[in-house]
């Protein structure tokens, strides 16, 4: 076959000039929108990845190709329409390839369009992105696009009518995810890492990332640039594309507007709609709730009849009744297999399987590192050995698994003790390994020689790594540490520098964590507040209560502030407190106790259990800590200027002593 | 010439076309009756690509017709439900035909449409049916594709323009060799235009014939004899039809007609007058002398 009879490069420009307004539509509002969704997004891509993008990505990215697949290939949906294309002098061949071609011409220019409204965009904000994210967007959603496309074209081969091809879209979109999905909803979404025979300690949790196709990933997962995804991504639209040219020449235009010529066939893809409610009627069942299962039936049996209606299909009454309850029943009894299967299977997933690893983070810490991969599997052996106690603990260190089979999974060993933590990094340490980037909080202690390791560490990272510049989230009043972000290798690397390396950067973060203090406490006329026990010697200390969440009374606050988290709070009795999601530590147990006893036995009206403290909003405002009038003056581009401004080179010379003396 | 053999073709359990065969020569304007449902828009839609045939073979200038762009631009066809884009205006529609159509004349196309009428800047959906059964002619003509398919014709058009248009389309036929095969089941629609007439019935060609031929070869008569006379008087002749009312006789005569009259003077009639017949009379006497009712069938 020649270029020329695969490609019509006149009938292309025929057939979009039939359809000029969806198509400019299509060229126009989808990269407008979308670019402007990025840049609405900004910086939480960097944190959320793809899903930041939000529900509206993943309505255009179903949506965006079926319209562009109807506007090409609609024609066939009507007899009338269907007979005039059909007899023009065009093979069939010619037309499913031109059309296809044409269409993902249409989805690069659209997607070129997006990349260039969105770098405009940015030229003319002062967000942070990275031009190399900005790219992978472009590259990620494009081929996504692409694939849809080349599903709605498959499922526009076998439909009669476009309700029909909706229907087979979202049957090939849903069919696999939901079903592993429900599968490993059934306790085999987490496995256990062995090694060998040898299973590791079930506080090892190992949960293996989905790869799924997109829209369904972006659904599921996370990813910024799942390399996976996107291989299967391109495979199977070579695959739908051929399995949608082969329909293509054999479709017969007879059955333009009605399902399937095939009543089997309409029957049975109207079956395969039932998966969701086979799902229900497992839990249904399972949960003996038998008026449950009729009213389900009767539910499924309308919408049977309506499914007949929209997707033009006359069939029996009866045997439609008939046929709708053998299809719930067998689907029914598939799926409640894979639900008892899924029970019984316990996933597990070999140590050795790990190609590399890098450590994501600690839970209950403020420590950052970046996100170098690890391949020393001797090291994460030992990690997961020896960093594993039974002792209560909501500490946790989090490892990113690149598996040897290309997929992923997050790998997160619970019941790590403080000590512990810093063991682990010492061994990280200790093992030199580039790039570890690891960062000192101002509530973890490190020697002057380490902050001085640290420093040279972060230095290098942010010459090496080509950071940009420091994010909004320093003036976030949860935490006061800087985070710098790269972009590398499709990854973003994330750091946290405390705001207390320098004085001149601190001091100008915490002039604005002190006004954003009371911008929050302006709004909320409470603060949150929870305390944490390390041993049920002080819980009974503290009328039994190990976890409280209560009014922040002023006496609360100087005392956190007057820590200044310099207790070493890994040795003997501990009490971590919590204000405002940030973390403080204390050996100090009696000064604490006798703070909080009068507002434990004494005045019940600020001390609130845990959970009921969602019942309990109307709490009366805390005092302001920072006088009205300096804040009024402030205005949120002013506040990250201003942090900008500060964002000096770090370095040992300018290192000093936390203060927050002026909180 | 378009040569088809064996042509079947079903939907679900109802086969349309049972082994099929038809011949339609070069250079004529080939007429297909039917009863609605017979068939003709199935045959047209699969010569032309849009259905695919369950079994058979066409021909066309001797090569098998498959679903090659060469040999579909010698085709075009003009449905029986009209289809237009939405918006277009005739100089639209003509423009996407002279992309898919080599040989298309844009200038004839104008001026056809001049000719008639037809507002060239106004969009067709406006048009009434007729005007719309214009626009297509119009577009179908001036492709100067070799073989033209219309399905029931002048459906909606007017006597005036229905006239003109078959003087255009008879014209197109003798200046460019054009075979021109036309369905309706309205046979005097026909008759003024065509040179050959296929009947189709139960999925097959029941009846083909040219139609001078048809005409030559029947003639109805009206006569009287002096002396009493029945249909036994005619037995010598092949009578297809005998009706006498009162003294006078009207006799369907299948035969040489030169003959027949030579034989007809010497029964010394009082009245012969030899009267036209209608193709739908042909058609009738045909059939009626192959055992079928010509009303059961058209």
């Amino acid at each position: 076959m020649s270029l020329k009879k695969l490609f019509n490069f006149d009938y292309l420009m025929q057939n979009i000039k039939k359809s000029k307004m969806a198509v400019l539509l299509f060229l126009s509002v989808v990269p407008i929108f979308t670019s402007l969704l990025i840049i609405t997004v900004g910086e939480d891509l960097l944190e959320g990845g793809f899903e930041s993008l939000g529900g509206f990505n993943i309505f255009f990215m179903y949506v965006t190709p079926l319209i562009l697949s109807l506007s090409l290939f609609g024609y066939v949906y009507k007899k009338r329409s269907a007979d005039f294309m059909g007899s023009m002098p065009i093979s069939r061949k010619s037309v499913y390839t031109t059309n296809t071609i044409g269409g993902i011409i249409l989805i690069v220019l659209m997607q070129l369009i997006t990349l260039l409204c969105t770098l405009i965009l940015f030229g003319f904000s002062k967000g942070t992105i990275f031009p190399a994210l900005v790219w992978d967007i472009f590259v990620y959603q494009t081929i996504s696009y692409i694939f849809v496309f080349s599903v709605c074209n498959l499922a526009m081969s076998v439909s009669g009518n476009w309700m029909t091809q909706i229907v087979v879209v979202m049957l090939l979109f849903f069919v696999v995810p939901a079903s592993v999905m429900f599968f490993r909803i059934n306790h085999f979404y987490d496995t256990v890492l062995m090694d060998g025979d040898y299973q590791y300690q079930s506080t090892i949790v190992v949960h293996r990332y989905f790869n799924f196709t997109a829209p369904s990933l972006l659904v599921n997962g996370s990813y910024f640039f799942n390399a996976l995804s996107i291989a299967k991504m391109l495979i199977l639209s070579v695959v739908y594309f051929v399995l949608g040219y082969m329909a293509f020449l054999r479709k017969k235009l007879e059955n333009a507007g009605e399902s399937f010529e095939s009543t089997n066939i309409h029957f049975f893809v109207k079956g395969l709609t039932l998966i969701p409610f086979a799902m229900i009627l497992v839990a249904i069942i399972d949960a003996e709730a038998w008026e449950g299962v009729w009213f389900l039936v009767a539910i499924v049996a309308v919408y049977y009849l309506i499914y007949d209606m929209l997707t033009n299909k006359k069939t029996k009454f009866i045997l439609n009744m008939g046929v709708m309850l053998i299809s719930l029943t067998m689907l029914f009894g598939i799926y409640r297999i894979i639900a008892e299967v899924g029970e019984n299977v316990v996933g597990s997933m070999d140590i050795n399987d790990i190609k590399s690893y890098s450590l994501r983070g600690i839970g209950y810490t403020d420590f950052y590192l970046s996100d170098e991969e690890i391949t020393d599997l001797d090291l994460l052996k030992k990690v997961v050995s020896d960093y594993n106690d039974n002792e209560w603990s909501s500490r946790f260190v989090e490892f990113h698994l690149n598996l040897k089979d290309g997929s992923s999974a997050r790998l997160t060993v619970r019941n790590v003790s403080e000590k512990n933590i810093r063991e682990l990094l010492s061994t990280i340490q200790a093992n030199k390994l580039p790039q570890s980037g690891i960062v000192k909080s101002h509530h973890m202690i490190f020697s002057k020689q380490e902050m001085k390791e640290i420093i040279a560490e972060i230095n290098q990272f942010i010459e090496t790594n080509g950071v940009t510049k420091f994010y909004e989230r320093a003036i976030d009043s949860s935490k006061d540490y800087l985070t710098f972000y790269a972009y590398d290798h499709h990854e973003v690397i994330s750091m946290g520098i405390p705001v207390d390396l320098t004085d001149a950067l601190f001091e100008k973060v915490t002039q604005i964590m002190n006004q954003r203090v009371y911008q929050k406490v302006s709004k909320n006329p409470y603060r949150e507040y929870t305390l944490h026990v390390s041993s049920t010697a002080i819980e009974n200390r503290l009328d039994g209560r190990g976890y409280f969440h209560m009014t922040a009374p002023q006496e609360i606050i100087d005392f956190i502030l007057n820590e200044k988290g310099e207790a070493c709070h890994d040795q003997g009795e501990y009490v971590v407190l919590q204000m405002d999601g940030e973390y403080y530590y204390t050996n100090d147990i009696d000064t604490l106790v006798k703070i909080l006893t009068p507002y434990i036995y004494e005045d019940d009206y600020f001390m609130k259990y845990y959970d009921t403290y969602e019942d309990e909003m109307e709490y009366p405002p805390t005092k302001a800590v920072l006088d009205e009038s300096s804040v009024e003056e402030l205005e949120e581009g002013q506040i990250i200027e201003d942090i900008e401004d500060a964002s000096v080179p770090v370095s040992d010379e300018t290192l000093t002593e936390p203060v927050f003396e002026s909180l | 010439m378009i040569k088809i053999e064996g042509l079947d073709k079903s939907f679900g359990t109802k086969k349309v076309l049972d082994g099929l065969n038809c011949n339609i020569k070069t250079g004529s304007i080939y007429g297909l009756i039917g009863a609605n449902g017979a068939g003709k828009s199935t045959l047209l839609r699969i010569i032309m690509g849009v259905f695919q045939k369950d079994a058979g073979r066409i021909e066309i200038d001797g090569k098998e017709l498959t679903d090659v762009e060469e040999l579909k631009q010698k085709l075009v066809y003009v449905p029986d439900d009209l289809y237009f884009f939405k918006n277009y205006t005739i100089k639209d529609m003509a423009i996407f035909y002279s992309k898919l159509y080599p040989n298309f004349d844009m200038d004839y196309a104008l001026k056809l449409a001049e000719k008639l009428k037809l507002p060239v800047k106004e969009k067709i959906q406006n048009f009434s049916k007729g005007m719309k059964r214009q626009v297509a002619l119009i577009c179908a003509l001036a492709t100067n594709a070799d073989y033209l398919f219309f399905d029931e014709t002048f459906d909606g058009v007017d006597p005036v323009v229905r006239n003109f248009l078959k003087k255009t389309i008879a014209e197109q036929m003798t200046k460019k060799e054009t075979t021109i095969i036309m369905t309706s089941h309205n046979l005097r629609e026909l008759e003024d235009i065509c040179d050959n007439l296929g009947l189709l019935y139960k999925g097959g060609i029941l009846f083909e014939s040219e139609i001078d031929s048809l005409k030559t070869n029947m003639f109805k008569i009206q006569i009287s004899l002096k002396d009493n006379f029945d249909e036994k008087t005619f037995q010598n002749f092949n009578v297809l039809h005998f009706k006498k009312v009162g003294s006078v006789a009207t006799v369907i005569l299948k035969g040489d007609k030169e003959g027949y009259e030579k034989s007809l003077q010497e029964l010394n009639p009082v009245i012969l007058d030899f009267l036209p017949l209608t193709l739908e009379e042909i058609f009738i006497y045909e059939m009626g002398a192959l055992g079928y009712e010509f009303e059961e069938i058209v």
